[in-house]
């Protein structure tokens, strides 16, 4: 029996279990080729498949190929998601049909959740950027779908909604929770298998340093904290008993650091990205990815870049960042490179 | 309940096919897009579209719960899907895309193919799609394979980010329900499926676990129903609505015989009667126009009564007679 969904919040699950037995009436139905996303519809973006087959570069953690990225120098310079990078022990890089396994992470920037790689490359294609990253919601968009070896296929879709901000909690965390009734930044709790717990910090610790500033309250911690990806030892220093103490505390993501239920939605949405949110700006596509298949360049019918796919939010939003802003991100990380 | 016959619908998707071709984009009657210019065209009949139809589509909030609407005409009448309401005579919010709410109630449902029906209540002139369509039999044109458009508040209302498109096909049309490749989450229930001439063709239903299974109740299925949904009738037996029981339905209030009527005793908080301001000392004197002859009579008529019922109180305190409506709750 086929499992479906209610989808206005309001149905248990019981009821919805029944509903999939429905008679469907004898029309035959659209074979998957013929889908907006089939075999036979994507044909028809077979100029914008040439565009993505250049300008996206497929990542690899050793032969297993996790994320995409954009191709932006003929030397080799590639914007990836920087938080799927986290954890990957043996970076390699496709760009055309050539693999490279020497890969370095040139600089990161924590708030869009973007990273520069760089491989020894020569002459290869960087992606055209579009004189306005503006499109009006219902232009087409394409992206990267599957690959294989060699051929990158695409993923199409529409501009879905208001590009706008997208809020968040920070992605990362330290792992404490502080005392509730005031605004102080006096730790509550220690979460068991955190930075916070591996650093030695306890019940009652007032944390006064985050990387190197001041902290006050705990607004003025998040902000610290987002300059920083999980994974990363940041300095801090913590009074206990009237005595100032130091320690390198790891970050995590949230995600890891707490287990929290899955919504209904997303207990629908398969395969989003880890993180999905806390965004200055975003498009947002209906394009059907996979948490696997985002980091890629989004482009009009043109084969421009209209932007970076940047989160699998859920089963119906896909967010990309807008080449506007992608390319100052892109200029900030390229002095770091420089 | 008899659903829709089979014979109509067959009779129906061979007439239409003929009688709205002028309408139609030609780009539904290619077997996949071939060109740019084929792309294009597709993009092109949306955008026409699409701000009109975003003006009439809604949030609509109950309690926890939310879901979508379409607004069909100009004195506010919205479809939706039957769980979205999840009963007749409810009360629940109307938002419209820019942010301003109404107060509404849910009219009639039909628990078998999930379509529902409500009324926004307010006296202003609103924006709303036409569902008679320009077709001889006054049904939209649709078939396997025709490009679709998808309006929902995905997730619930967000005001920055407005209500979702999303562009797909039908892939299979059924009596009941239709299936799209516009792909709907939680929040876009009882949000309108359009063609890409701008009719409304189907409310969003539900989702399977596959990207392409998202499933939707065709128009004719609203039409076929039409005066029973307007009068607010509960259609079926379900899945999609539970009817609820008589006896279920409760006021919060004990009461004591006394001469000419019921004297209140105790005034639950919370609870609708409290809600409408009837206080301890008042004495009850009939229900819905009949009087009350006694507790055990009260409590006899309560039994016919379910949650959401609406009922007629008269009382008087201190010598003056007044009364009060309200809908009764579950206990």
């Amino acid at each position: 029996m086929k499992r479906t969904f209610g989808l206005g919040g309001l149905v248990s699950m019981g009821m919805l279990l029944s509903c999939s037995q429905m008679l469907i009436w004898a029309q035959p139905s659209l074979p998957s080729d013929e889908r907006t996303n089939g075999k036979e519809v994507r044909a028809a973006f077979s100029e914008q498949c040439a565009a993505i087959q250049k300008c996206s570069a497929v990542i690899y953690d050793g032969w297993r190929n996790f994320n995409y990225g954009i191709v932006v120098s003929e030397d080799g310079y590639i914007l990836v998601k920087a938080s799927e990078l986290e954890q990957r022990t043996d970076l390699a890089v496709r760009i055309g049909e050539t693999k490279y396994t020497e890969v370095k992470v040139v600089a990161t920037d924590p708030h869009w959740d973007v990273a520069l790689l760089k491989v020894d490359a020569d002459g290869v294609s960087p992606v055209v950027w579009a004189e306005s990253s503006d499109l009006p919601q219902g232009s087409w968009v394409v992206a990267n779908g599957a690959s294989s070896r060699s051929l990158r296929r695409v993923n199409v879709g529409i501009i879905s909604a208001e590009s706008r901000e997208v809020k968040g909690r920070a992605p990362a965390v330290i792992g404490v929770t502080f005392k509730p009734d005031k605004d102080s930044l006096e730790i509550h709790v220690v979460s068991p298998d955190t930075g916070a717990e591996k650093a030695g910090l306890k019940a009652g610790d007032i944390i006064k340093k985050f990387g190197g500033d001041e902290v006050t309250t705990r607004d003025s911690l998040i902000d610290r904290i987002r300059d920083f990806m999980a994974g990363e030892k940041v300095p801090i220093e913590f009074e206990r008993d009237g005595e100032l103490l130091k320690a390198d505390v790891e970050l995590m993501p949230r995600d890891k650091a707490y287990k929290e239920r899955k919504s209904r939605n997303d207990q629908m949405s398969g395969d989003y990205s880890k993180r999905r949110d806390s965004f200055p700006r975003v498009l947002q596509t209906d394009i059907p990815f996979s948490a696997r298949t985002i980091g890629g360049p989004l482009l009009n019918l043109d084969g421009e870049c209209v932007g970076m796919n940047i989160a699998r939010a859920n089963r119906a939003e896909s967010f990309a960042i807008p080449a506007k802003e992608l390319r100052e991100v892109l200029k900030k990380l390229m002095k770091t490179a420089r | 309940m008899r659903l829709l016959g089979k014979l109509t619908v067959c009779m129906w998707i061979a007439t239409l096919a003929a009688s709205s071709a002028a309408e139609r984009l030609y780009v539904n009657d290619k077997k996949v897009p071939e060109s740019r210019e084929d792309l294009m065209a597709i993009q092109t009949s949306l955008q026409k579209h699409l701000a009109e139809a975003r003006q009439a589509t809604v949030c609509i909030k109950m309690g926890q719960g939310s879901g979508t609407g379409v607004i069909v005409s100009e004195t506010g009448l919205v479809l939706t899907a039957a769980h979205v309401i999840s009963g007749v005579q409810k009360d629940m919010k109307v938002i419209m895309e820019d942010g301003t709410e109404y107060e509404a109630k849910s009219l009639g449902l039909n628990s078998e193919n999930d379509a529902g029906m409500l009324k926004i209540l307010s006296d202003e002139k609103f924006p709303f799609i036409n569902y008679e369509a320009k077709s001889d039999d006054g049904r939209p044109a649709t078939r396997v394979g025709d490009w679709v458009f998808a309006l929902g508040h995905s997730g619930g209302f967000d005001k920055e980010r407005g209500s979702v498109v999303r562009l797909g096909r039908l892939i299979k049309v059924a009596e009941t329900t239709v299936h799209s490749d516009c792909v709907l989450i939680g929040g876009d229930s009882g949000g309108p499926l359009f063609d890409m001439s701008g009719e409304l063709v189907a409310i969003h239903s539900r989702v399977g676990r596959r990207l392409a299974q998202n499933m939707h109740v065709p128009l004719q299925v609203f039409h076929a129903y039409w005066e029973m949904l307007e009068k607010g009738e509960f259609i079926g037996d379900g899945p999609f609505a539970k009817k609820p029981k008589p006896g279920t339905g409760f006021m919060g209030l004990a009461v004591k015989d006394v001469d000419g009527g019921l004297e209140v005793t105790q005034v639950e908080p919370d609870y609708p009667a409290a809600d409408a301001g009837i206080e301890v000392g008042d004495v009850l004197t009939s229900l819905n126009a009949m009087p009350l002859k006694s507790k055990e009579d009260l409590r006899a008529r309560m039994k016919k009564f379910a949650e959401g019922d609406r009922v007629l109180l008269e009382f008087s305190r201190d010598g003056k007679v007044k009364s009060v409506g309200f809908n009764l709750v579950k206990r």
